[in-house]
């Protein structure tokens, strides 16, 4: 087992280093750079060429790439050329709204797509069966973006306070800004902030985006539940134990549950990249700030450091995700061994 | 499959008899509805049969269609004599297999209805899709007032206009992408998994690397850093090719695996005592038998290429305007997302339609080219049969 993971792991590396300078070539071949945000056409030519200096842009691109990498290698990522902040600054802004936001559509998905593939299966050609089905098939179908847009929609208005957009409402970026202010004056600050006070505040927040981005998932991993219970459900052991007289409940939880998803833990692991990548255009819808955007953003700003570094994480996090499902794999069916 | 010689009275219509015989009833439908939409249609807007032939190829495919579509299914739809063939053909059971699942049905019939709407668009758009018909009264109309159907929105253009168009500009770049990825997979798959050794090394760590890349992010990076170099009536073309660029990976996987099966079969090793050359081997007798899951790939990507694509318009990647995309057309009603309501909802419920319906066809596909698929009705020996499930994976 270890063997296989250095092995893996070795095998990424080379993998991950061809990612990196196909996409950081891809972006120095398109013309247009960074530095045009901070030009004016009727500039001399020779600021602009100070300004290209400046941000590193006049070296050719071999050597810009050989600055990014070896740096990168040590764990600087560069520093932002559009707002002048270090990346790793930004990332580590961004990343635990983002980790947040999959983790609890992660969980949500997991959960309701097993319970509605099981209940399913067991009903086989029932009317819910069919019913589930067709509504998984139509959830399946729809882009996240729009359902974003109709939960807003309906929302609004249902509940027109319900927050929307963002992830922390006004009135506690007010009371944060206040504590701040008065400590900054070395004053004792007139509010305080409760902490299931933010936590409630956030959960809300959350609700919207996380139905947004599961829902699509959750119908597909019900589908998988439910073919996978029904290849389980037919085999002899479950007869034997039916014939035993275990409980039906136990039957399906225990004896059948436990075989069938064996296959779904693996879409476990490959999911993983879906934390990050699945939440770009649901993050743009809500404003939720997070990794997905920080991407978007500097691509169309040609911010290429905060790219890269965004692009390295992702790719990092597929290979992970890969690996996680071959080990989760052979960890829950013993039949399967990795040499 | 014996036929009765068809009665009389209607039954003799050509197409018809479809409709009374039991099985493949949707047959009937499908041959009935494609007719009626032709001919209620050229009925209704036969005053633009005129200006239409002197028009473009824009509108020469819908002239086409609605004169073509009608033969095409009554000939499909012909009573052919029943063939005297001892056993059924692959085919034959494939299509029984398929006519056997309703929602599969369901979603051919739906996919049918799709396509021709969209080739009807010339006949059937109350204005065309950029006529601001009076901005200042008619803007933000509600649905069904002034003659709007759907709505207009801010610029008082009519919306059902703009979603017909769109689901030309939708349908088109799905369909047209997914050719080029399918094929592009199809022969990656092919010479990797023939000819083996280093090539198939290569090949596939080329797909590995790419896989490794979020599809979204690829297309983003692409799509940005290419759409302004580009005058903007090549951005369609180039997302196109972009999308078909992106999209092989899956394909060609497939096929590799149906292809390291197949290399090993006997009619191969004959082939090969026979001195046929590889290409020969490769296209004539390989590529065929790993046609069934690449259909469904196939049919599967269409519905998966519309949802990227409106991703991408809704981005504001996509097509430029004044050209309406069903996901361009959401990303315009979203700042009037409460005001507006039709704005967003109608062409995202367009979009759904669509992905369902090829993902409906996809699956029944799926399930009828496959063949461990048991038909529940044709096994009654056997109880624990009865549950061999087509949705396994």
């Amino acid at each position: 087992m270890f063997v296989f993971i250095v092995r893996r792991v070795l095998i990424s590396i080379p993998l991950i280093f061809v990612v990196m300078i196909g996409l950081f070539f891809l972006q120095q071949l398109a013309p247009g750079d960074a530095s045009a945000l901070y030009i004016n056409p009727e500039f001399p030519i020779e600021q602009i060429e100070r300004i290209r200096a400046n941000l590193g842009l006049d070296q050719p691109s071999y050597v810009q790439f050989w600055r990014w990498f070896t740096a990168a290698l040590s764990g600087d990522f560069g520093i932002s050329l559009t707002e002048n902040r270090p990346v790793i600054d930004k990332i580590i802004a961004a990343l635990p709204n983002t980790l947040l936001l999959g983790g609890a559509s992660l969980a949500v998905i997991f959960v309701i797509g097993i319970v509605v593939g099981v209940v399913s299966a067991v009903k086989q050609y029932s009317l819910t069966d069919h019913l589930l089905t067709l509504g998984s098939f139509f959830l399946y179908s729809m882009p996240g973006f729009w359902l974003a847009l109709m939960l807003i929609l309906v929302t609004f208005h249902l509940w027109p306070d319900w927050p929307s957009s963002g992830m922390v409402s006004n009135e506690i970026t007010m009371k944060l800004a206040h504590i701040r202010e008065a400590a900054m004056l070395g004053e004792e600050p007139e509010v305080s902030i409760g902490m299931f006070e933010r936590f409630f505040d956030t959960l809300k927040h959350l609700v919207l985006p996380v139905i947004a981005l599961g829902v699509a998932s959750a119908a597909s991993i019900a589908r998988y539940t439910r073919s996978s219970v029904l290849e389980v459900i037919r085999q002899d052991f479950v007869r034997t134990a039916r014939a035993k007289g275990v409980s039906e409940r136990r039957v399906i939880l225990v004896h059948t549950l436990r075989n069938a998803l064996i296959p779904i833990v693996t879409l476990l692991g490959l999911s993983l990249p879906f934390l990050v990548s699945g939440a770009v255009l649901i993050e743009y819808v809500f404003a939720w700030p997070g990794m997905g955007r920080e991407l978007v953003e500097g691509i169309f700003k040609r911010d290429y450091p905060i790219v890269m570094a965004c692009a390295l994480l992702l790719t990092i996090m597929v290979f992970v995700g890969n690996l996680a499902a071959d080990i989760l794999y052979s960890l829950v069916d013993p039949r399967i061994s990795h040499g | 499959m014996v036929s009765a010689r068809p009665s009389q009275g209607w039954r003799t219509w050509p197409g018809l008899w479809l409709l009374q015989r039991g099985n493949p009833r949707i047959l009937g439908c499908l041959v009935v509805s494609v007719i009626v939409i032709c001919v209620v249609t050229l009925v209704f807007r036969f005053d633009r049969l005129s200006k239409l032939m002197a028009g473009g190829a824009w509108d020469w495919s819908g002239l086409l269609v609605i004169f073509g579509a009608p033969v095409l299914v009554l000939w499909l739809g012909r009573r052919k004599p029943p063939r005297p063939r001892a056993g059924k053909s692959q085919w034959v059971l494939v299509r029984e297999r398929f006519m056997h699942s309703p929602l599969a049905q369901i979603g051919l019939w739906f996919v049918v209805l799709l396509y021709l709407i969209m080739f009807l668009t010339p006949f059937l758009t109350p204005y065309t899709f950029d006529l601001q018909v009076d901005a200042g009264r008619f803007k933000l109309m509600a649905p069904m007032q002034e003659g709007f159907l759907f709505g207009s929105d801010q610029l008082s253009r009519d919306i059902l206009s703009r979603v017909l168009c769109g689901a030309r500009i939708s349908l088109t770049i799905g369909f047209v992408a997914v050719g080029l990825s399918v094929s592009l997979g199809m022969a990656v798959g092919l010479l990797s998994g023939f000819l083996g050794g280093w090539v198939d090394m290569v090949l596939m760590r080329v797909v590995d690397v790419l896989l490794s890349i979020p599809r979204l992010v690829l297309l983003l990076v692409f799509m940005v850093l290419f759409a302004t170099a580009l005058p903007s009536e090549w951005r369609v073309h180039l997302m196109v090719a972009i999308l078909g660029a992106t999209g092989w990976m899956g394909t060609s996987r497939i096929v590799r695996g149906e292809v390291l099966s197949l290399k090993s079969r006997d009619f191969i090793q004959a082939g090969r005592a026979l001195g046929f050359s590889n290409l020969r081997l490769m296209l004539r007798h390989v590529a065929p038998n790993c046609l069934a899951p690449v259909i469904v790939a196939a049919t599967l990507g269409i519905g998966a290429t519309i949802l990227v694509e409106a991703s991408l318009s809704f981005l504001g990647l996509g097509v430029p305007d004044p050209y309406p995309s069903w996901g361009k057309m959401v990303a315009e009603g979203k700042e009037y997302l409460t005001k507006a309501w039709w704005m967003t909802t109608i062409p995202g419920f367009t979009i759904v339609f669509a992905v369902l319906s090829f993902n409906l066809l996809g699956d029944g596909l799926r399930d009828a080219l496959d063949p461990r698929t048991v038909l529940r009705s044709s096994l009654s020996t056997d109880a624990d049969d009865e549950d061999t499930d087509a949705g396994a994976a």
